[in-house]
């Protein structure tokens, strides 16, 4: 069983010091193989390295949020986007969770812990389920 | 042949004829056979005869044997009669048997009339026993009953028939019966002794269980001194018992119920010795019981001028039962042990008991009655004098308005002779309807029992009109019934006359009153304009460079001026004290910082005059005290000012103590003394008073106007305190004043002087003011605050100018041609809709006008000619009003910061922390600058963006001063309202401190 800790996680802030600081916390955790972007477009860009995490910052200047959130589960559904914001209205959590994001969490200091506990979810959610495979394997199997 | 005997009697008696008549002869021949058949019978008679006497021979001869045997007997009979009888009877010898029989006859029927007596006697005395309402037992003495009764049986349950008992053993008895009793251990063991003793034990008491009383006697019974049995009696005497007992307790009830009279109590005999004494009648005439038991009453309590009367009045009644005293409530008086008379109440009634006469007296001091009685009948005199001697209208009159009654002064009051009066109406006096109406109003308060007082106008007798002054009462009969009213008149025409010329005059005096205050105002007016002039161009050419000279020149004309200003407000002052229009401001400050104020402020000019001045305070003053601080401050400045002015040599000292404690104020004591030329004791009395100095000298020695002290005193007045004075000329004068203040809150503090000149810089003021030399020295001033001034002359030019720039305060200048102040606040609140602060600028300092400037919208005001100081502090509090509490920490600027989170995070990772630090110090700059431009542009979409981005850096940074600014900021310029002022402060602190923190963390990245 491939450990989550192994996966290709991106984290996508424009605020860089946000940014280290979330791939400092991750990195204490054990995830290895981080990727940090400043841009949602940066992030869209990347996405052939097949993220399995991405932690999403909601606010940014140059594509929103949402967008890259949906774009990214266009390309993968079953990649998990954490999103990150500031908004602490109920909408966009909603929105946030409808677009497909794992869980949505509020900056208020107390983040890194909050994102720490989504992490262990999910790597108890992955557990549980093989791996699904990448539509590149599916294309494989299948020939 | 017939018998001879027959026919000697044929022949005597029958006729021979008829002898041989054959009838007869059968009748004779019958009769001869009878006579015949006689002598046979005769013959045989004799025969018989014959035989008997020879019998009777023999018996005779036997007889006599007999007789004689007989009469030895008889004598032997009689001897022993004779000794039977005894010798006391006289012993007649009698050989006679018969008397002898007779003899004890009699004597038998002696005994038999003794034993008949005897035995009746029994009978009676048993029939008594039977019958006596007791108990009876007799007992022989071997306890065997001999008799008994009923009521024995019945008592101790033996049956119905006491004879049946007879001869009964009783020894056992006592044992039998023993439960019938209450105690029947004792009873039995009584019963045990009696026997024992032998002796009469009478009236001893046992008590049955069913609760029956019984007295019991025990008659032992001996006849020629020999035991022959006893006697028992039992009489049910619980009745009796009961009785007693409820009669010593009615007689108990009666003792105490007279011993508690509160009434004296006496009871005499026929000799007026006193037989009983209760105890009130101790505590009356002080005579114990024991003192006054058997004493005649003469001379325990009754005075000696009365005692003959009463010894009369004993005398009289016993003699002839006649009494004038007897069974009334008299009123007398009596005397105590100690002598002393009193007036009493009295009651004596009489009884006779077992044929004596007894006198019971009942007695009540009535002293305080009499006293109070006696009382009333002075004041009723007095008010009968009253009535009668007043130089008051006294007039009674019907429920009908018909006079009763008037006396001498009514009718001199209203020139009517007492006969024309009476029996007329009082609308006699009445001049028009509107009398008519007060005086049915008045009836109709009468009917229900109100009295009032009225003045009304009336007609005398001879047409004068005259004012009354009617006090009227309603009059009840003693049924309580309303008979009239009765008005006390006096005449007030004289007063009414008074009263409509001093209401004249007061008018007058108002209206001049009224011209002063205006005429007042607009001096102080017509002064203080040119006046402000005048300071503020002397304060800005101070500011110039100037020669020596010129700078004492400039100090003299401000000395001048400022005098000149000091006087205005004073007599300023005294007009507002004058109009009733000094209010105190209440408002929290510190008297030790008021103080330390006026010290510094004093200071200066006592050193130049080489005068030491000490303030001492007391460490128990309250730190903070609710009240009129300017005031106090004016009080203490004056007075101080004064002391260092009168003083030449030596020192002014002020001292402030507390003088009392209360739970929510001190009363302060602040004393003044100074080393002074004091004062005269006849300056002392007028020191007070208004317009008054020293001496005319001292006037032109010193100046002033001599308001200074009145003011001070009506200022310490109105804070209901105050203040006195002691001085002795050449040596010095001492002011002590006394004040209640109350305690107030030291974090509350209104005149937080607050120092901080920057304060006020960069705020951007609109100058409305059409006086160009005004306007040049407000906006000397202003700039000197670091103010940016905006000038205007006048409402229209502010007006415009508000549409198109954006102000933080306006300094309203009221009078302006145009548009003046006011109706300018009026479209700046009402049309603009603008609520920036209003400051008036006025010379109008009274009071009227100051709340018609607050009424109309404007915040506060400044009094022309303004210091520079007292402008600043109002500019200051209202623009802090509008500031938010941070804005005013920005004066101080943290610059600290905590990288203990990034270096926990690390783990180790130095690298990672400096790198941290250094994207911080990278990135924060421009975040800054965009937010600065965002505010610049009123871009706040952008403000908040940044002020969001930067937000997580600063938690991470520990930049903890800043805590919530960004957030706040955010929120903020988020809002629909924006409110630039809150956000510009904001801004300001977060970007002034940021930029201290980057210079720190650079400053220590070089280290």
């Amino acid at each position: 069983m491939t450990s989550i800790k192994n996966a290709t996680t991106f984290i996508v802030d424009d605020d860089h010091f946000v940014g280290m600081l979330y791939k400092k916390q991750l990195s204490n955790m054990g995830f290895s193989n981080l990727h940090h972007f400043l841009s949602g477009v940066d992030c869209l860009d990347n996405l052939h390295l097949n993220p399995e995490v991405v932690l999403l910052d909601h606010e940014m200047t140059e594509v929103n949020g949402f967008e890259v959130l949906k774009k990214i589960k266009r390309s993968n559904p079953d990649t998990a986007v954490i999103m990150v914001s500031g908004q602490e209205d109920m909408t966009t959590a909603v929105n946030a969770l409808k677009y497909g994001a794992f869980d949505y969490i509020i900056k208020d200091g107390t983040e890194t812990i909050r994102i720490s506990d989504a992490l262990d979810r999910l790597t108890k959610l992955k557990a549980l389920r093989p791996a699904p495979k990448t539509l590149f394997q599916k294309l494989i199997s299948r020939s | 042949m017939y018998h001879k005997l027959l026919q000697k009697q044929i022949r005597k008696y029958l006729p021979d004829d008829l002898v041989d008549q054959e009838s007869c002869k059968a009748f004779l021949e019958s009769i001869n056979n009878s006579y015949e058949s006689f002598e046979r019978d005769r013959e045989l008679m004799e025969h018989a005869f014959t035989i008997s006497e020879k019998e009777f021979g023999e018996v005779n001869d036997e007889l006599n044997a007999l007789a004689n045997q007989r009469l030895l007997t008889l004598k032997q009979l009689n001897e022993t009669i004779s000794s039977l009888l005894g010798s006391d009877q006289p012993v007649d010898e009698v050989g006679n048997l018969v008397a002898l029989s007779e003899k004890i006859k009699a004597q038998v029927n002696i005994n038999k009339l003794t034993e008949e007596e005897l035995s009746r006697n029994i009978t009676l005395f048993k029939t008594l026993l039977a019958n006596l309402q007791s108990g009876i037992l007799v007992e022989n003495e071997n306890r065997e009953i001999l008799f008994t009764n009923e009521l024995f049986c019945s008592i101790f349950n033996m049956g119905d028939d006491p004879d049946l008992l007879v001869g009964k053993d009783c020894t056992e008895s006592a044992n039998h019966c023993k439960d019938l009793f209450q105690a029947p251990e004792a009873f039995v063991g009584g019963i045990n002794t009696l026997l024992r003793n032998r002796k009469a034990v009478y009236n001893e008491m046992v008590e049955t269980k069913e609760g029956r009383i019984l007295e019991r006697d025990f008659i032992p019974i001996y006849v020629d001194q020999v035991y022959k049995g006893h006697f028992w009696k039992y009489t049910d005497v619980t009745e009796k018992v009961h009785f007693q007992e409820s009669l010593q307790e009615s007689e108990e009830r009666n003792r105490l119920v007279m011993n508690s009279s509160l009434d004296a109590i006496v009871i005499s005999d026929e000799e007026g010795n006193v037989e009983y004494w209760n105890p009130h009648a101790e505590k009356l005439f002080g005579w114990t019981q024991e003192e006054a038991m058997g004493q005649t009453m003469s001379l325990l309590f009754i005075p000696e001028h009365m005692r003959s009367a009463h010894d009369d009045g004993m005398n009289r009644y016993l003699t002839s039962g006649e009494s004038r005293v007897l069974n009334k409530e008299l009123e007398l008086t009596a005397v105590n042990k100690a002598g002393d008379e009193f007036p009493i109440e009295l009651i004596i009634v009489t009884y006779q008991q077992n044929g004596k006469h007894y006198f019971c007296g009942f007695m009540k001091d009535i002293s305080s009655r009499k006293k109070s009685e006696n009382l009333l009948k002075a004041q009723e005199e007095k008010y009968r004098n009253i009535i009668t001697n007043m130089n008051l209208g006294l007039l009674e009159v019907d429920t009908e308005e018909n006079i009763l009654f008037a006396n001498q002064s009514f009718c001199e009051i209203s020139g009517y002779p007492v006969e024309e009066l009476v029996g007329d109406k009082t609308s006699l006096f009445l001049l028009s309807e509107k009398e008519v109406s007060v005086l049915q109003q008045k009836h109709q308060l009468r009917t229900r029992g109100v009295s009032d007082s009225y003045e009304i106008a009336v007609r005398n007798k001879n047409g004068e009109v005259r004012w009354w002054f009617i006090s009227g009462a309603p009059n009840y009969n003693d049924e309580g019934e309303l008979v009239g009213s009765i008005g006390i008149h006096l005449d007030i025409t004289k007063q009414k006359e008074l009263e409509s010329d001093l209401a004249i005059a007061k008018n007058r005096a108002e209206e001049a009153s009224v011209a002063k205050e205006a005429f007042l105002a607009n001096m102080s007016h017509e002064i203080r304009t040119p006046l402000n002039a005048i300071i503020g161009m002397i304060r800005e050419l101070s500011r110039e460079e100037l020669s020596p000279k010129q700078q004492t020149y400039l100090s003299h004309t401000d000395t001048a001026a400022r005098h000149l200003l000091s006087i205005v407000n004073n007599i300023l002052d005294i007009s507002k004290i004058e109009a009733g229009e000094l209010k105190l401001d209440e408002h929290n400050f510190s008297l030790q910082a008021l103080i330390a104020n006026i010290s510094s402020i004093l200071h200066f000019k006592a050193s130049k005059k080489d005068i030491e001045l000490v303030s001492r305070l007391s460490e128990n003053v309250w730190p903070a005290f609710s009240g009129d601080s300017a005031r106090i401050r004016q009080v203490l400045l004056n007075l101080l000012d004064n002391a260092i002015k009168f003083t030449m040599e030596g020192s002014v000292h002020l001292d402030i103590e507390v003088l009392g404690e209360e739970e929510d104020s001190q009363l302060i004591g602040i004393t003044i003394t100074d080393t002074g030329i004091g004062m005269d004791a006849d300056y002392l009395d007028q020191l007070f008073s208004k317009f008054s100095q020293a001496e005319k000298s001292t006037s032109r020695r010193f100046g002033g106007t001599g308001l200074g002290m009145s003011i001070t005193k009506e200022i310490i007045k109105l804070m209901g305190g105050d203040i006195v004075v002691e001085s002795t000329k050449g040596k010095g004068t001492q002011f002590q004043i006394k004040v209640q203040l109350s305690k107030g809150d030291i974090n509350n503090l209104s005149d937080r002087t607050q120092d901080s000149e920057h304060l006020l810089q960069g705020a951007h003021v609109l100058l409305v003011e059409d006086n160009v030399m005004n306007r040049f020295i407000a906006n000397k001033s202003l700039s000197h605050f670091g103010c940016t001034t905006d000038e205007a002359e006048n409402g229209l030019v502010a007006l415009e100018l508000l549409k198109v720039k954006k102000y933080d305060l306006i300094l309203m200048d009221v009078q302006m041609p145009k548009l003046d102040g006011v109706e300018t606040t009026k479209i700046i609140r009402n049309d603009l809709k603008l609520d920036l602060p209003i400051i008036a600028v006025t010379a109008n300092a009274f009071k009227k006008d100051i709340d018609l400037y607050l009424s109309i919208g404007m915040n506060d005001y400044v009094t022309k000619p303004f210091e520079e100081k007292e402008l600043f502090n109002t500019i200051a509090k209202q623009l802090q009003w509008n500031m938010s509490p941070t804005s005013s920490a920005a004066t101080i600027i943290d610059d600290g910061y905590d990288l203990s989170q990034l270096v926990e995070l690390s783990r180790g990772d130095e690298e990672f922390v400096k790198n941290m630090v250094e994207i911080f110090l990278e990135h924060t700059p421009p975040a800054l600058d965009e937010m600065l431009k965002g505010m610049a542009d009123n871009d706040f979409t952008t403000v908040a963006k940044v002020a969001h981005r930067i937000k997580p850096s600063i938690e991470s940074m520990g930049i903890s001063q800043l805590d919530g600014v960004a957030r706040d900021i955010e929120l903020s310029a988020k809002e629909e309202i924006i409110d630039e002022e809150g956000i510009f402060s904001k801004v300001h602190f977060l970007t002034e401190t940021l930029a201290a923190v980057l210079a720190r963390l650079r400053e220590d990245e070089e280290r």
